[in-house]
Parts: structure tokens; C-alpha cells; sequence
């Protein structure tokens, strides 16, 4: 063989060396893939809007409660689901995506956030950032939980939250781990495990509305604790929040003739967070009628009258969301006022309740035209509270969870819709509160329907 | 250098010599011999410059050379041109000469890495020739296989999608989730771009290759077949060749009245029904002004007491006469035209060769879009030395298109959110009229009060100012090297450079209805001063994207060849590396102006509202980049012995690794084998049989695989574009860590058996094969608790079995002046699911056949059913099964459907039986061919009504004459009644029961090809020969096994137009 042979056996050689080749294999395939590698590139799966605080299409527990109805035309135009889950019997149903994958579209980036994060060491300078990205994600992760909660599972109760069933506690990114229903009571000690750990690692205030922060991890960890009744912790964390962050509008500067009243991101807002593609659409302001007597229950004078509500041909529809066209689901200052109110009455303490109730109140009301609050007992104060509380927090995926736990303390809130001439009635503490999971989820071993 | 050394020394001790031994002559004298067979050949030429002799009847030779140094030239018509440079005389000289190839009834295979005569094959390749090729017109190669090629299998009805372009499949397709195309190889290298940028005249042949011999040469993506593009070429020693083309194709309009849609008059009675049931009140109410229906409107005026009863029933009348479709014939489309013209000039000399062609295509479309295609292709071979040849190459294609008017959607056109089919596009005298398609026309003609723009729609006029012109430009260059290092070696380098630049820009101007709404609803009007913002500017809006394609492929090779009188030795080896770079990136310029080339600055950042509804809104920037690179890297060896012709022992092994992401660099690699043996039985001296004279037996086993593009180790993100509300950098999780994915495997079996019956007047070839898949991909469910954003993941999930048959036959049934020449091929192909890797909570749900089906024993690609019960006789619902109970809780029947045994096997989804017989017949200088082609035993699923989808999007079908309306009815008809409010579950169940699943068979004539040959004889030496030719295709069906008269290859749209071409085709 010439001299040219070995040559080229030898280029062939070189071209296909392990290294070389390696290196040549080892090109990136497409430019935006990338292993998360980094706190910046977790930061990203944790800022992706659209997921976070967008694409939530929760809205079973907003379709099943009482802060709206339908006429029978527009009932019979909907699909049959949408129409089971108005009367309370969505029992047997496949249909994707639905809430319970909303909820843990959002569990999983998490995980995928947190299991990634144990790989990546933070130095001094990326501290905060390395603290942000683990706190955003249990933060972000116990939302989700507690959003499946509050639609899946039964008001809790800590006398039976041990045998009541939970949420799936999916705690890793691994999809081959099976799933399976824990306690509510392991449920919630979760959530708020997750909370108080995010609260320790996050900053006072976020960047944008879109990432969590300190202040609205208070926040929920508040909304958690008064789903359980646990309203000592809840006026804690309610006053933690409000300590950091106190902001309310004046609704007299707020536009009137506005489509959409109320700025996105305005200052009430703590944590932004919208259904932007709502799994049942029914509970949607393009279709709800919102009840009657509880819109005759704003006062004339009451600014939410006309800054809420628009009016329509047969009633009244709702435009006051915080996201202006997509319903707000959020955390904001108006809440955990009334929260802070609620659990102040609740332990008998009348006049702060009044207080913080006026202090909100006065800003709902057309100037020099609000007359304060009173009340004779701490338990008058509180019904006028749980009132301006249903009123203040019309369509934000808060009454369901409402009416649960306050059946528990005793409230007596039964539903009843009316469609075609049927009457369909939901009493106090029904098992349907629970609202079924799917049943292709219901088929896995571990993960048992609800009873009904 | 050493080696040219060594030459040098030599030529000067040569002419050193030449001076001592001036004006001696020298004596050669010997004996030439077939290389191969040893026999002595008689009658060769061996001339020098100045004399010429032929060899003796024992092929000894004498000839006497002026002086040293001069070259024996030895030609024979039968073998290849040899040179001998003779220094002394010599009397016992053997010239061995080399069989020449291209013999007449040999073909000589290209499989883009080698080339090697059909006869020594031992896998399974088809050869289609350039005659064949040319039996059809059009611009595009591929399709000229139609009816032509073996196991080639077209078919319209799948949809294409990124692993999937091509409308036709080899043997059927070996994976569901990998790449699904076969394989296109233009000449040496893969070809990447678009397939239309080739000038199918620039074609000489094309070569399919089908069994495990193909994935084992090709790698990975060879699994699905290989079509080898062999280009024309310039031969050495050649004179001058011209070649001209040109020809007409004139397409059909589309015969839109196949669709089955439903009648306007049905469809008005129906939105009438929903009217009176309040379905649309939502609608009508809407705050966003969305657009209703032409009767819609006229039932809401009649309601509001503004027209009175008579007018709005002659109104309504009127309506329901109307069809849009014949606004759409009538203005809309129209007979497509395609003009081609293509010359080529080839010839060589000695030590160069060449070809020069160019060829320009202009294409006037249904929708009068336009588009044009020139290319130039240029190819060089030099022999500067006698052992070493290089080529240069380029193809250079530029392509430039131009939209036209609005397709037809298929269902009507759009309103608001539902389809209308009773639209009118113009009135009485032919003048556009304005479509409400977004807003109502009482919104829109009263809005901002004369502030803002024309609002109106009119579909006929508005593509005028709205225009995507495309520019395409191609080029593809390379350079061989094959240099001869010794008799049997020869090394061979080839580079092949392709890049493919395409730049769109989607303008529409401020005429356009697009621009015109867009600035109206970006518009703000100051309640108190009356003036007017402009968020988005007043101009046009202008979409530009460019998108970039460029590939470096480099091949080194060893090719050893080694003939004896017995045996031969044919081997090669090498290495490949590819690497495939795609570039895109778009965005929006507004206020554009193409005049003055000026846009306007607009605010991205801030969201403004919009004009009806208010909500705030971000202007959209268009803006989007990407950059993908695909690297390969492959090393490859065959090797084939043949022992005195009669037998032949072939193997060949591949290693193919590439840059999959998130995957270890061991597991990129995945190897490729085949073993071969061939047997020519009739070369046996014990064979004796003169009826079937010749008889060959070949064999292939080999394996491939096919990996998942999607698998990965590891969790992957991807970056999207930040939210606008933040800009904060955004990604969203792309894989899922998917470890225990492994490769798929695919075995293959190819027996072939070559013959020919009484000398050649029937031959062909039969083959069996069969392919064992493993470790199939293919969707399972998964628990999507688990939070991924599907609620299945591709899984290794099946076995299958494959079992096939190809025949091919060509008879020449009658010869003399007149000839009858028939080609037959028939392919036989059924699969089966051995085994189905299933997971707990699996749904097996019921569908079109094309996914893998879990049904054991069953077709890879069964059409599952819902069982059905018939209609109940007393409402006309559907009625399933549930259990052994009938049932008519469809939601409970969906869910209950866990097992396959829960779902009726309908049928199988692709053809058992397919091929074509073509007929040629011969007369004088006339040349008739008739293309038929068949499909039998298989199923398709046809549509039908769906009520929820034309309650909801206003989609019909014209099945809904054929409801239920009364007791009785169901004893006629399958298709259920029409009940509102609608129930769940119920058009699911029964689009996807057993009566909707329709038998496929069909014969269908492809095309008809009429020729008239003026040879040279007519034309008095000006031309070699002149062919003027016409060819129809897409000639329709000639028998079909449904009733619903429904074209299977076109079940949901519009079947092939019928195309007729005209053309002239000449040498010169």
C-alpha cells in the first residue's frame, strides 16, 4: 500500500477517534433545548406564565357553586359535561385536559424544579436566586395542591382528616413512581410544610406579580389555614402579610365606563394567578347570569355595583376580575383583610374586626356616602363579614371552599339550580362537595374515587 | 510525491533510451482474454496511431509499434476500451479485457454507495428506467412512480407531519413514532431539501431498495425503504448529445360537490331549531359583536318586528337555494396549467466528460396562485490521469410563488365561530360582496362613527391585497475523487454541499381586510376630542421569514474488486460523516409600505385595548428564531463473493451513531447487519430446462432499528419566547426523562426468486419477506397525575409480525409490428400484533387505524370499533353494548372499553393485496400504455354526522338526510336522529361504531400514456428521434367495493384532479 493509503486510513482514523467523535456527537440538536443545568434555566420553567399563572383551567368548583346561574337556552347549549357539572353530576367523566391535570401540570414543572435544584450548589452571589428558584417551586407546588383540594377533596375537618381522602402527593418528577391518594390531614401538613419552607427562602416582595414572594406566601399560608379552621395560625400569617404589604384602591378612582375596570397587576394584587382556558366554561362571565339576590345585596351607594357588574339582557354579568377579561384567581390585600376581619370576630376581638372590615369597606364605597359598620356582638360582626367576604370575592374560585367549611362550622348552606324545570338540590355537607376525579384517574390502582 | 518521482526518473531513462535506439521498432504479439471466463476473445481491435489489426479466431494478435512508448489501443464491442504502453517488444503479451457492464439486458443497481449489475445482486431492488419514468408528466419525481414501481404504496388519506412528508410508503412503514418516509438519495448522498426542487428531467433512473440490505447499507433512516435518484450523466467517448423537452399539463378543477356536505336548505332548518331553542342567545348577546349567520340575522329581524313575515320566508328561501361552492367554482378556482421546457447537452472526449441541462416549469394553480421553477445542472468528469477521476457537480434550482385566491375550507365559509354553506361571494352581475366573517355588519358599519376604517370583508377581492410570495433559491455542489491504486483497489472520496435558502414575506397591504381590523382594533378613540390613535400604524403589515438550510456530507471509501476466472470478490468500506444545519427566523414590520420600502416603529412592550371588547391586548411581533444542527456520523463495510456465477455470499454492516439529545454517546450508536446468497440455478450444469431458461435464488436476513427522536435520559426544557407581561426569560419542560425506552428492532427476511420463461418473453421475479419488529413504539397511557402534559407516552409497546409477497412480471404477449407488452406487480402484505406490552389502566380506544393496535393476532393497524346494536326504534339513538347488555349510556361504554375485548375488530387499515398491471402496446410508431392500479382487502372509517360538531362549529354532513325521523326509519339507516339538547358521548360512539367503517377495495385507472416516435428517417437526419406524446392521469375509479360511492384514497376531500398533458421530447 502507498504512502496516500496510510494517509487516508489514518484521516478516516482521526475523523472517527473517540474523542473527536464525541465531541462532534455532543453538538446540541436544536439551539432553544437545554438540560436544566443552571438556577437561571429553572428560574425560566418557573417563569413560564403561561403554565404558572395562565394556563390554570381550573374552574369545577367556580362551575359548581352559587355566585351564578344559567338560563335554560344557554344551559341547553352547552355540552353534556359542562351541564352535569352544573347540577353536581359530573360523575363519569374522561375528558382531557381537566382540573385535575391543571393542578398537576403545575406540581410536576415543580418537582422537575426541585429535583434539578439538588444537582445545582449556589455560591454567594447566587444565594438569592438559588433561594428564589426553591422557595418559588414549593410554593408554586403547594398552590396546586391546595387548588386539588379544595376541589376534590372534603372540607377539612381534623376530627376525620386522617381517614378523608387527599390529594395525590406527587413529590418527584419521576412519571414511573405510582400514584396514590394520601390523608387529607397528610395533605394539608404538606402544603403547609412546603409554604413555610418557601416563606423562609423567598424574597419580601417578588420581581413581578407572576413569582411568588414572602408576602404571598402569607397570604396562603392564611387561605390555608382558614380552609382548616384553624383561625389563630390564620390571623398570624394574615397579619404577617398585611404587615409587609397593606395597599387597597379607592374604587372612586377606578374608570366606570372602563370594559374592564380594574387594571392587571394593580396594587391590591400580592400573586397574580388567572384561568385563562377554563376547563368548564359555564361559570365564565360570557355566560353566567350572576345571582340575583346577591347582586341586590350590593348597596347603591357600594361601588362594586357598578364596577363588578355590567348589565346584560336578562341579568347581570360579571367584569370586575383583577385580569381584567380572565377571571382572577389570585392572592391580593382585599382577601387577607377580610381574612384577618374573620378571625378577629371569630376569637371575639369585635372592634379590630370592624376595623379592618371598614378600612376596606370605606374604599368600596362612593365617598362621603359610607356609613362604618357596626355590630352588637363579635357573631353579628362576623356575619357581616362573611357577607362583604362573599360579596368583596365574587368569581375567584374562593366560594366553593367557602360554603364547605363553613357548613362544617355550622352555616346551613344548601345549592339549588333550577333548569328545564328540574330542580337539582345540593344539602349541607353532601358528599358531592367532593367533586369526583376522573375516572381514567379512578382506574389506577391507588387511587380510589371519592365515595358518594 | 515519491511515486511522480519514480515516473519522472522513468520517462527520462525512456527517452534516453528512445534517442540510442532511434527508428527501432518493436514487436507485440500475445493473446487477449476475457477477464473473468479466461476464453480468448476474436474479433478485438488493437490499433496504435498508426496501424490497426483485429485479433484471430484463438485471440492471438501481431502488431508492430513505431517506437517504445507507444499505446495498444484494444477495443471490442462487448468489453471495455484497454490501453497498453509498450516499451520493448514482447511476444507473450495477455491483455485481459473487462466485460462491458451495461449490456442489453442488464441493469446496472445504484445504491448511492456502489454499483454493481442487477445479476449479482442477493437483495431486493426494482429498477425503474427512464422510458418508464417518462409514461408520466408532472414536476414532481416522485410521484412518477405510481403505478410503476413494486410495493410502492401511495396513499393521500394520512396526514403529513414532520416524520412524515411523503404521501407514499415501501412495504409498508416499520415505525409509528420514528421517521416514516423511505429514504431519498440523489445520486451518493441523502437529499434534504424540498423534493420539488428537482427537475424530474434532470432523472436518468431510480432504484428502490426494499429489504434488510437497504437498512444495512443506509442506516437508520433506511428502515422504510430507499429511493436511489440517479442524475443524467456525460459519458466518456461520446459525441455531442442533445436532448429538448416541453410539454403542457392541464389540471382539472376540483370537484368540490364530492364533498358531503350537507344541503343549505338542511343546515338553514337546523340553525332554525337551535334559534327557537335559544342556543345561540349567548351569541347574539355577545359583547365581542362576534358575526351570525346571514339567517341568523333575518330571523333576529323578523323577531324584532323589522321585516315582515313574508320577507323573511322569501329571504330564507333564498338562502337555502344557495350553495357557496358554486360562488367558489364560479369565481374562485379554476383549470390549473403547468408548462415545462428542459434541454440537456452531454458528450465526453477521451478524458472528460460532461453535462449541461436546464430546465424552467410554470404553474398556474386551481386558485390562480403562480409559481415558477428554473434549474441549471452541470457535471464535469475528468480522467486527468489513467488512474484517477474526478467530478464536478452543481444543480442550482430557484423557485419564486405567488398566492392566489382563498381555498375552499371544505365546510363553508366562515362565520363568527360556525361554518355557513350558503354564503354568496358576488351578487347577480358578478361583484364582490362583503362577508360578515368576525362582526356583525350592524357593528361594524356604524362603529367609531365613520373614525375608523372600512370594515368589510370581500373574499373575492381581498386576496388582491394580500400576497405571500416565496423565493426559493438551492444549490447543491460536489466534488468525487476516486482515485486507482492498484488493479483491485480504489479509494474514493465525495463531498456534497446542499444549502436551500426560502424567503417568504406575507404582505398585506392596507387594502387588505387583515391590516384594516387589525388597525381598528388597535385603534383608540378620545371620547372627548373625537381623535383618533393608532396603535398599530396605518400601513401594511408585512410577515418576513427566511429559512435556511445548509448540509456538508463527506464519504471516504475503500472499493476492492477482484475477478478471477471463477470467482470474484467485490468489497468495500468506509466512513461517513453528515452534518445538517437548519436556520429560521420571521418577524412583523406594520406601516410597511412597499412603495417607499418604510415601516413604522410599534409599541411591543405594553399591552393596549382593543377597540370592541376593550381587553387589553399585546401587538404581536412575529418574531420567532430557531436553530437546529443534526450531526451523523457512520461507518460501513460490505462484501460479496461469487463463485463462478453461480453462487454468491454477501454481508454488509453499518454503524450509525448521531447527536440525539440527552441520550449517552453509547446508546447513539446503533449497528446494522445483513447476511446474502445468491444461487443462478440455471448456470447449474445439471439444469437442463429450456421452457424456464433462466432461474435465480437470493436471499437476505438482516436487522435494523429505529430510535425514537423525543427519547431521552434526562428531563429537557425548552426555551419559548418570554411572557410579555415580565420578559423574563421562559421555558417550558420539552421531554420527559424517559429512560427505559430502548431501540426498536426490525428483522428482516427477503427470499427473491429471478426467472425467465421461453428466452426472456415472460420474465420477472418473486419475493417473500417477512419482518419481525420488536420493542415497537407507540403511545401508552400514563397516569397523568404524574403532571406531564399528555395523558400518553411513547412506550416500547408491541411485537409484530409482517408477511409479504412482491411480484413482478413483464410479458412481452405479442411481438413483431404490432408488440403487447404487459407489466404486472402485485404486492401481498399482511401484519399482525404478536404481542402487546400493556399497562395497568390502559385505554384502548377505538379509531382510524393508525395507531398500533393491541388487539394479538389482529393487523398492526386494525380499526377498532364501538359494537353496535343498531338504532333504538322508538327515538333512533345509536345503541352499543355494555357487558353483554345493550346500552345506551355512551359514556359508560367509552370508559368501559379497558380491554380490548370490550371493541370490535372492524378490519384491517391497509391494503392486503396491491400493484398495478400496465399495458404497452406497440404499432408502427405509435406506443400506447394504460396504467391500472388496485387496493384490495382493507377497511377506512368514513365520516359522518357529528351533531355536536354542527351544533357547536356549524360543521354537517351530508348523512343527516339519511337520519332517523321516525319509527321504522331504523330498519333503512344506521345514522341517528337529531336530538338537542345534545348527549355526550353520543356522536363519539357512534362516529367510531362498526357502521361507519366501509370497505376500501378499488381499481382505479392511474393513467394513459399515447406516444408517436418520428425517427430520423422522417426528419432526414436532424434529429435522432422526435416523440410527441399525451398523457392522462387521475382518471378515476373503475370499480370500488363501498356503495357510499366514496374514492378511498380521498374519503374526506376532493379526490386527484384529472390531469392531461401534451408533450415533445427529442435527441439531437
Amino acid at each position: 500500500m502507498s504512502r496516500q493509503n496510510i494517509k487516508f486510513f489514518i484521516f478516516i482514523l482521526l475523523i472517527l477517534s473517540a474523542s473527536a467523535c464525541k465531541k462532534y456527537l455532543d453538538k446540541k440538536p436544536d439551539k432553544s433545548l437545554q438540560v436544566p443545568s443552571s438556577i437561571q434555566d429553572l428560574q425560566a420553567v418557573l417563569d413560564n406564565g403561561n403554565l404558572m399563572n395562565g394556563h390554570y383551567g381550573v374552574s369545577f368548583d367556580e362551575s359548581s357553586a352559587d355566585n351564578f346561574y344559567l338560563k335554560d337556552d344557554v344551559f341547553n347549549s352547552f355540552n353534556q359535561e359542562n351541564r352535569n357539572a352544573y347540577v353536581w353530576s359530573n360523575i363519569n367523566y374522561s375528558n382531557y385536559p381537566n382540573d385535575w391535570s391543571y393542578v398537576y401540570w403545575v406540581v410536576n414543572a415543580a418537582n422537575v424544579v426541585l429535583d434539578n435544584l439538588q444537582n445545582i450548589s449556589f455560591t454567594e452571589q447566587d444565594e438569592t436566586s438559588w433561594k428564589n428558584v426553591k422557595g418559588s417551586a414549593l410554593f408554586f407546588r403547594a398552590y396546586g395542591f391546595l387548588q386539588g383540594a379544595y376541589i376534590f377533596c372534603k372540607a377539612y375537618d381534623e376530627n376525620t382528616a386522617d381517614q378523608d381522602l387527599g390529594m395525590a402527593l406527587r413529590l418527584s418528577s419521576d412519571f414511573n413512581v405510582p400514584s396514590k391518594r394520601a390523608s387529607l390531614s397528610e395533605t394539608y401538613s404538606r402544603i403547609l410544610e412546603d409554604l413555610k419552607d418557601a416563606a423562609s427562602l423567598l424574597p419580601d416582595f417578588p420581581q413581578h406579580d407572576f413569582r411568588p414572594s414572602k408576602v404571598s406566601t402569607f397570604a396562603l399560608l392564611a387561605r390555608t389555614f382558614l380552609s382548616m379552621r384553624m383561625y389563630d395560625s390564620c390571623y398570624n400569617y394574615a397579619n404577617l402579610a398585611l404587615q409587609l404589604k397593606s395597599d387597597l384602591m379607592d374604587y372612586n378612582d377606578i374608570s366606570q365606563t372602563a370594559s374592564y375596570p380594574f387594571a392587571r397587576f394593580n396594587k391590591e394584587v400580592y400573586f397574580d394567578n388567572t384561568i385563562a382556558q377554563p376547563n368548564y366554561y359555564l361559570s365564565h362571565p360570557y355566560y353566567a347570569l350572576v345571582d340575583t339576590v346577591l347582586f341586590q345585596s350590593y348597596d347603591t351607594n357600594d361601588l362594586r355595583r357598578v364596577l363588578y357588574f355590567s348589565s346584560v339582557t336578562n341579568g347581570h354579568s360579571f367584569k370586575g376580575s383583577y385580569a381584567q377579561y380572565n377571571p382572577f384567581i389570585g392572592l391580593a390585600t382585599d382577601e387577607v383583610y377580610l381574612m384577618r376581619a374573620e378571625c378577629e370576630a371569630r376569637r371575639g376581638d369585635k372592634n379590630d374586626a370592624l376595623a379592618d372590615l371598614n378600612t376596606l369597606m370605606s374604599r368600596r364605597w362612593i365617598k362621603g356616602l359610607f356609613i362604618p359598620f357596626s355590630a352588637a356582638t363579635p357573631k353579628d360582626a362576623l356575619d357581616i363579614i362573611l357577607r362583604e367576604r362573599r360579596k368583596e370575592l365574587i368569581f375567584r374560585n374562593i366560594r366553593w371552599m367557602d360554603i364547605k367549611r363553613l357548613n362544617l362550622d355550622g352555616e346551613n348552606i344548601s345549592l339549588k339550580r333550577i333548569e328545564n324545570g328540574q330542580a337539582f338540590e345540593l344539602e349541607p355537607n353532601d358528599s358531592h362537595f367532593a367533586l369526583p376525579l376522573p375516572s381514567d384517574i379512578t382506574a389506577l390502582p391507588g387511587m380510589p374515587q371519592n365515595p358518594y | 510525491m515519491k511515486n511522480k518521482g519514480y515516473i519522472l526518473v522513468v520517462l527520462l531513462l525512456i527517452v534516453h533510451q528512445m534517442n540510442l535506439r532511434a527508428q527501432e521498432r518493436l514487436d507485440a504479439s500475445g493473446k487477449i482474454l476475457d477477464i473473468i471466463t479466461r476464453q480468448t476473445i476474436p474479433g478485438a481491435t488493437i490499433s496504435t496511431k498508426n496501424v490497426k489489426t483485429t485479433s484471430d479466431a484463438d485471440g492471438s494478435f501481431y502488431v508492430t509499434l513505431s517506437k517504445p512508448g507507444d499505446t495498444l489501443t484494444i477495443t471490442h464491442t462487448s468489453y471495455e476500451t484497454e490501453h497498453i504502453i509498450i516499451n520493448e517488444t514482447n511476444s507473450a503479451l495477455i491483455i485481459e479485457m473487462r466485460p462491458k457492464r451495461k449490456e442489453l439486458n442488464e441493469v446496472l443497481i445504484s445504491t448511492g454507495i456502489q454499483q454493481f449489475p442487477k445479476e449479482r445482486a442477493t437483495g431486493s431492488f426494482d429498477f425503474i428506467d427512464n422510458k418508464t419514468l417518462n409514461l408520466q408528466s408532472g414536476t414532481n419525481v416522485l410521484n412518477r412512480l405510481k403505478g410503476v414501481a413494486s410495493s410502492v404504496l401511495f396513499d393521500d388519506t394520512k396526514t403529513t407531519s414532520d416524520n412524515k412528508k411523503l404521501d407514499f410508503s415501501i412495504r409498508g412503514s416499520s415505525t409509528i413514532n420514528g421517521l416514516q418516509d423511505p429514504l431519498i438519495i440523489l445520486d451518493n448522498f441523502p437529499y434534504e431539501g424540498d423534493i420539488n426542487n428537482i427537475n424530474p428531467n434532470d432523472i436518468e433512473s431510480i432504484t428502490i431498495l426494499k429489504d434488510a440490505a437497504a437498512a444495512s447499507i443506509w442506516g437508520t433512516r433506511a428502515g422504510n425503504g430507499v429511493v436511489v435518484l440517479t442524475t443524467k450523466k456525460g459519458k466518456f467517448n461520446q459525441p455531442l448529445k442533445m436532448g429538448f423537452s416541453a410539454n403542457v399539463i392541464v389540471s382539472e378543477k376540483p370537484d368540490l360537490y364530492q364533498l358531503s356536505q350537507m344541503s343549505s336548505s338542511d343546515y338553514i332548518d337546523v340553525e332554525q331549531l337551535l334559534y327557537s331553542q335559544g342556543a345561540f342567545s349567548s351569541l347574539i348577546n355577545d359583547p365581542n359583536q362576534t358575526a351570525l349567520s346571514p339567517a341568523l340575522e333575518i330571523f333576529l329581524r323578523r323577531a324584532n318586528g323589522q321585516i315582515p313575515q313574508s320577507d323573511s320566508a322569501s329571504l330564507i328561501n333564498n338562502l337555502k337555494k344557495h350553495d357557496s361552492r358554486s360562488d367558489y367554482l364560479k369565481y374562485i378556482y379554476q383549470a390549473a396549467i403547468t408548462q415545462t421546457y428542459s434541454l440537456n447537452i452531454r458528450g465526453g472526449g477521451e478524458k472528460m466528460s460532461y453535462l449541461i441541462s436546464g430546465g424552467y416549469d410554470h404553474i398556474v394553480g386551481y386558485l390562480n396562485e403562480r409559481s415558477s421553477r428554473a434549474t441549471v445542472h452541470l457535471e464535469n468528469t475528468y480522467r486527468p490521469f489513467r488512474n484517477m477521476q474526478v467530478l464536478f457537480g452543481a444543480i442550482y434550482t430557484g423557485t419564486n410563488s405567488q398566492s392566489g385566491r382563498p381555498a375552499y375550507s371544505g365546510n363553508g365559509v366562515k362565520v363568527g365561530n360556525r361554518f355557513v354553506p350558503y354564503i354568496s361571494l358576488a351578487d347577480d352581475n358578478g361583484n364582490p360582496l362583503s362577508v360578515a366573517t368576525d362582526y356583525r355588519n350592524s357593528y361594524t358599519d356604524t362603529a367609531g362613527n365613520g373614525k375608523l376604517l372600512n370594515w368589510n370583508y370581500y373574499p373575492l377581492s381581498d386576496y388582491r391585497y394580500n400576497t405571500i410570495n416565496t423565493i426559493g433559491k438551492s444549490l447543491l455542489a460536489k466534488i468525487n475523487l476516486q482515485y486507482q491504486i492498484a488493479r483491485e483497489l480504489d479509494i474514493d472520496i465525495k463531498y456534497q454541499y446542499e444549502s436551500e435558502i426560502v424567503t417568504s414575506r406575507n404582505l398585506d397591504d392596507i387594502k387588505s381586510y387583515q391590516t384594516r381590523n387589525m388597525i381598528n382594533l388597535f385603534s383608540e378613540i378620545d371620547p372627548n376630542t373625537g381623535v383618533v390613535t393608532y396603535h398599530v400604524p396605518y400601513g401594511g403589515i408585512l410577515n418576513r421569514s427566511d429559512n435556511t438550510l445548509s448540509v456538508n456530507n463527506l464519504r471516504g471509501q475503500i472499493n476492492f474488486s477482484k475477478e478471477k476466472v471463477n470467482q470474484s470478490i467485490h468489497a468495500i468500506a468506509g466512513g461517513e460523516l453528515k452534518e445538517a444545519i437548519s436556520k429560521s427566523d420571521a418577524n412583523t414590520l406594520y406601516g410597511y409600505s412597499d412603495d417607499l420600502l418604510t415601516s413604522a416603529t410599534v409599541d411591543f412592550a405594553n399591552a393596549y385595548p382593543t377597540y370592541i371588547s376593550g381587553y387589553y391586548e399585546f401587538i404581536p411581533n412575529g418574531v420567532n428564531l430557531s436553530e437546529q444542527t443534526n450531526r451523523f456520523l457512520s461507518l460501513f463495510a460490505n462484501a460479496a463473493y461469487s463463485y463462478k456465477e453461480k453462487y454468491t455470499v454477501s454481508a454488509s454492516a453499518r454503524r450509525d451513531a448521531s447527536n440525539l439529545f440527552g441520550v449517552s454517546t453509547n446508546d447513539k450508536w446503533k449497528p446494522f447487519w445483513s447476511f446474502g446468497f445468491a444461487w443462478n440455478i440455471s448456470k447449474e450444469h445439471f439444469y437442463k430446462n429450456s421452457f424456464l431458461s433462466y432461474l435465480r435464488l437470493r436471499t437476505t436476513y438482516g436487522s435494523s432499528g429505529n430510535v425514537d427522536q423525543s427519547k431521552s435520559a434526562v428531563t429537557v426544557i425548552r426555551y419559548i419566547s418570554p411572557n410579555p407581561y415580565t420578559n423574563f426569560p421562559a421555558a417550558q419542560i420539552s421531554q420527559y426523562a424517559n429512560p427505559s425506552l430502548q431501540w426498536e428492532s426490525v428483522n428482516t427476511l427477503n427470499i427473491g426468486l429471478d426467472f425467465s420463461i421461453f428466452n426472456r418473453v415472460v420474465s420477472g421475479s418473486v419475493e417473500y419477506f417477512q419482518k419481525n419488529g420488536n420493542n415497537l413504539f407507540g403511545p401508552s397511557p400514563v397516569d397523568y397525575t404524574a403532571g406531564l402534559n399528555n395523558r400518553t407516552i411513547t412506550k416500547n409497546v408491541a411485537s409484530m409480525e409482517a408477511n409479504g409477497l412482491d411480484i413482478a412480471i413483464q410479458s412481452k404477449n405479442i411481438n413483431g409490428q404490432f408488440q403487447w407488452n404487459t407489466n404486472f406487480l402485485l404486492t401481498y402484505y399482511t401484519d399482525k400484533t404478536t404481542s402487546y406490552y400493556s399497562s395497568p389502566g390502559a385505554i384502548f380506544s377505538p379509531g382510524f387505524g393508525q395507531t398500533i393496535s393491541p388487539l394479538v393476532g389482529k393487523p398492526l393497524y386494525s380499526i377498532l370499533s364501538f359494537r353496535s346494536a343498531g338504532l333504538d326504534p322508538s327515538t333512533g339513538d345509536p345503541q352499543g353494548y355494555l357487558g353483554k347488555q345493550i346500552s345506551k349510556d355512551y359514556n359508560a361504554i367509552a370508559n368501559s372499553a379497558t380491554s380490548p375485548d370490550s371493541l370490535v375488530y372492524s378490519g384491517n387499515s391497509s391494503p392486503k393485496f396491491f400493484g398495478s398491471v400496465n399495458n404497452i402496446f406497440n404499432w408502427k410508431r405509435f406506443s400506447l400504455s394504460v396504467d391500472i392500479t388496485f387496493k384490495l382487502g382493507y377497511y377506512f372509517r368514513k365520516s359522518t354526522i357529528d351533531y355536536d360538531n354542527l351544533f357547536t362549529n356549524g360543521v354537517g354532513h351530508s348523512d343527516f338526510q339519511k337520519r332517523w325521523q321516525k319509527p321504522g326509519d331504523e330498519r333503512n339507516t344506521s345514522v341517528p336522529s337529531m336530538v338537542y339538547p345534545n348527549i355526550a358521548g353520543r356522536d363519539y360512539f357512534y362516529n367510531l361504531s362498526e357502521a361507519t367503517v366501509v370497505k376500501g377495495d378499488h381499481i382505479r385507472l392511474e393513467f394513459i400514456n399515447l406516444s408517436y416516435n418520428l425517427s430520423n428517417r422522417v426528419l432526414k437526419g436532424s434529429f435522432q428521434d422526435l416523440e410527441i406524446y399525451f398523457n392522462a392521469a387521475n382518471l378515476g375509479i373503475l370499480w370500488r367495493a363501498n356503495t357510499d360511492k366514496l374514492d378511498p384514497d380521498y374519503p374526506y376531500t376532493v379526490s386527484a384532479s384529472k390531469t392531461y398533458a401534451l408533450g415533445v421530447r427529442a435527441n439531437f
